[in-house]
């Protein structure tokens, strides 16, 4: 998914040519829009026109969604009006993006892009400045202004960090080292195989992964890499080895290999 | 719910009543895209458009980042290591959100209009924004709308750096002179043209209509080699003795100006380059002009001349009567002549010119006692050794060559002045003999044709012998075109061009 959104996809244009209203509201309708479920109504848009004057837009919360608040909460206003104003300056369009519900389904669903329409008028939803309204305001100025932190006196020392010696961690290594014993010496052409083995998916390993993937000790290890290997000593692939141009056979990025081994030396 | 209109009599307002729902089904969600209107942005005209959200990975991961995962070049556990040392550096890095990245869109119609939208924030913080659309049974749907984009048009174009930008701008007044250049020439009519060649400078043509403007002194201006500023200085000079008309006092002022040209030949020799149309200019107006020159003279002091000349070929005596450029000829040619000859024979011979020149001179002193070009004699097998270091630098110039062989083939054309460097001590005089190259072809010295400027033509594009003919003809060499066809076919078979024949025509050419 990370990586399918980079692919260019049409946007369906099917409600382009659609008009539709861009409306703001305030947060604490959203708030209730957001909770209500979506087959319900949730409140009913009244346009009053009177021949001769500009149409008087309203706004009503329909009772189910007055009635969705907790307990502790504030009553919001019923009723609101709502200022129509074209759009000047710009263009606005909508644009919806689908994202995919479930991806474990057995056909794929990729994302889907929509058009929604462009916007023709701006409406903004305004309460009227009655004694519901006041109240709420009141409420929220009130908890706005309740500190966030307070002082608050302890009877005893809070200890949030112990001290451990010996970390559960540290414990399972040794134990598994000790498991495993002291690494002996294998036969040299094993250790080759693993090392060319090893070579062939990377070119270039530092010592330490080396005795990790080999199991050798670190001494008879290097032995066999002096006979194999070259060291570079210089970035770029500071203290890592590499077969000598004689082992190994690298298709791709063969020139390039070669020029970085002379910028090695 | 479907909407209820009641409709009531007229003095009752109209109201419509529409349910408003909000739909929660998909997980779709709503954006805005926001134009300026300035960009006559027209959604519903849309036919096909595409979107897309920029790939930024690139920028993200870094540079060093596209090294190979496996194979050839790649090292074993790298990106553990990095991201280990990342955080004992204590850098966190954010993982990549590839829907956080801008949009990018693509209009198409007749041309491809891009787009790329930026999310905008702080719209929706103190208030929330739906979009309401008509649902199918006539009530309104409200969708919240999650994010703002402002689309703004991608330019195709990189715009110019402040430096950039200066030389464009610096290009631009090049087209305009070079306008008025074209002017400038269709007023002057065909003589300047015929001496402009392609990859003359616009300094140059300009320095040329200074030229002629100045018409009385043409003369003087024709004699002096020197650079425009320094001309400028001897001009003002000159025009005073010319309006006083006295000889004497003229030559004298031609003996100063002489002495300059000297200097300023040697260092002529070494820069050159850019003067090289100018020079072949002066060339071809001095071996003009150089009667004139010579009638200002007085008639015992053209003798005085003459004579002098003569002091300097050593041969033959009927030098005298033989015209500049033969002479000029004529030394050259012995010139190779010594060549070919060992060092220490060379000495001898001009040991023994020396002394015949020694002779000659007694002879001439008798006749001409105020002349001190005694010492002339003496230099002159210094001279010549210098002249064949010279000669040796000269040829590693090669390709200066056409510049430094108009300045030479200048010098023996003003034959009197080069007399009047003589009786300076003139090395001058010398130089001119130090010229001849070592493929040397005679006449060739003073026409200006040289194997490189031969070479130049035929290396930029391929000719004909006549059009190659015609561009050696135009600088006035002042030579007949039998000479000038028998110069340049010499020139060829040494050079040995590619030879192809196009439309029944053999063009010449040469690859660099």
């Amino acid at each position: 998914m990370a990586t399918s959104s980079h692919i260019d996809r049409d946007l369906d244009l099917s409600n382009a040519n659609r008009g539709v209203w861009l409306v703001k509201v305030p947060k604490y309708i959203a708030n209730r829009w957001e909770k209500a479920p979506g087959d319900i109504e949730v409140g009913k848009l009244k346009i009053s026109r009177t021949p001769g004057q500009k149409a008087q837009v309203s706004l009503t919360l329909s009772p189910a969604v007055l009635s969705l608040g907790k307990v502790g909460e504030e009553d919001i206003p019923k009723d609101h009006r709502l200022d129509v104003s074209i759009v000047t300056q710009q263009t606005l369009g909508v644009f919806s993006h689908m994202t995919p519900v479930s991806t474990d389904s057995v056909v794929p669903e990729t994302e889907k892009l929509f058009m929604e329409g462009r916007i023709v008028q701006k409406l903004e939803c305004r309460p009227y400045a009655d004694n519901c309204y006041m109240k709420l305001k009141l409420e929220s100025i009130r908890k706005a202004s309740v500190p966030v932190r307070q002082v608050k006196q302890l009877d005893r020392i809070v200890q949030n960090y112990k001290p451990v010696s010996d970390h559960k961690n540290n414990i399972e290594y040794a134990e598994r080292k000790k498991a495993e014993g002291k690494k002996a010496r294998d036969d040299k052409d094993a250790v080759l195989e693993m090392l060319f083995a090893a070579f062939e998916k990377h070119q270039y390993y530092n010592i330490k992964d080396l005795v990790k993937i080999t199991k050798q000790p670190i001494i008879y290890l290097k032995e066999i890499l002096n006979e194999v290997c070259n060291y570079n000593s210089k970035n770029p692939h500071k203290n890592m080895w590499e077969l000598k141009p004689e082992y190994r056979h690298y298709k791709e990025q063969q020139a390039e290999v070669k020029k970085e081994e002379s910028d090695d030396e | 719910m479907a909407a209820s209109t009641s409709a009531s009599s007229s003095s009752q307002p109209t109201v419509q009543e529409y349910s408003i729902r909000v739909p929660k089904s998909l997980q779709k969600r709503y954006h805005v895209m926001r134009f300026n209107a300035t960009l006559d942005v027209d959604i519903s005209k849309w036919t096909q458009v595409k979107m897309e959200r920029e790939n930024n990975m690139k920028e993200f991961k870094g540079i060093d980042e596209d090294q190979p995962k496996f194979g050839a070049g790649s090292e074993f556990g790298r990106e553990a290591r990095e991201e280990a040392r990342r955080k004992k550096l204590g850098i966190m890095q954010r993982k990549y959100k590839p829907d956080d990245q801008p949009w990018i869109l693509k209009s198409y119609s007749s041309t491809v209009k891009k787009f790329k939208g930026i999310r905008e924030g702080g719209v929706s913080e103190n208030a929330a924004y739906y979009v309401f659309t008509h649902a199918a049974d006539g009530a309104i749907e409200a969708f919240p709308l999650q994010e703002w984009y402002k689309f703004q048009p991608i330019q195709r174009y990189k715009a110019l750096s402040a430096e950039e930008a200066e030389q464009e701008f610096s290009k631009r007044n090049k087209h305009l002179n070079f306008f008025s250049l074209m002017l400038r020439k269709r007023l002057k009519g065909d003589e300047d043209t015929e001496l402009e060649d392609g990859e003359e400078t616009k300094k140059n043509s300009g320095k040329k209509t200074k030229d002629l403007k100045i018409s009385e002194m043409d003369e003087w201006m024709d004699t002096s080699e020197e650079d425009s500023s320094e001309g400028d200085e001897e001009k003002d000079e000159e025009e005073k003795k010319e309006k006083k008309k006295k000889a004497k006092k003229a030559a004298n002022d031609k003996k100063k100006k002489s002495k300059r040209d000297t200097d300023l030949e040697a260092v002529e020799e070494s820069d050159d380059g850019d003067g090289e149309g100018r020079e072949l200019d002066y060339i071809s107006d001095s071996s003009e002009s150089e009667p004139e020159a010579a009638n200002i003279a007085g008639v015992s002091e053209e003798k005085a001349l003459r004579k002098l000349l003569t002091s300097d070929e050593d041969d033959s005596e009927n030098d005298e009567h033989k015209s500049d450029k033969e002479q000029s000829n004529e030394e050259e040619e012995k010139d190779k002549n010594e060549e070919k000859a060992d060092e220490n024979k060379d000495k001898d011979k001009k040991k023994k010119k020396t002394k015949t020149k020694d002779k000659k001179e007694t002879k001439k002193e008798k006749n001409d006692p105020n002349s001190d070009f005694s010492s002339d004699s003496s230099t002159d097998e210094d001279v010549k050794k210098q002249k064949m270091e010279k000669k040796a630098k000269k040829e590693e110039k090669d390709k200066e060559s056409n510049s430094t062989n108009s300045s030479r083939s200048a010098t023996p054309t003003d034959g009197k002045r080069k007399n009047i460097a003589d009786i300076l001590g003139g090395p001058s005089n010398k130089k001119q003999k130090l010229e001849p190259s070592l493929n040397y072809i005679p006449g060739l010295n003073e026409s200006g044709i040289t194997e490189d400027a031969v070479r130049k033509y035929l290396m930029r594009k391929p000719m004909t012998t006549t059009e190659l003919l015609q561009k050696f003809k135009s600088k006035k060499t002042g030579l007949s075109s039998d000479q000038l066809v028998n110069i340049m076919t010499q020139i060829l078979k040494k050079i040995n061009p590619i030879k192809q024949t196009l439309k029944g025509k053999m063009y010449l050419s040469l690859k660099s």
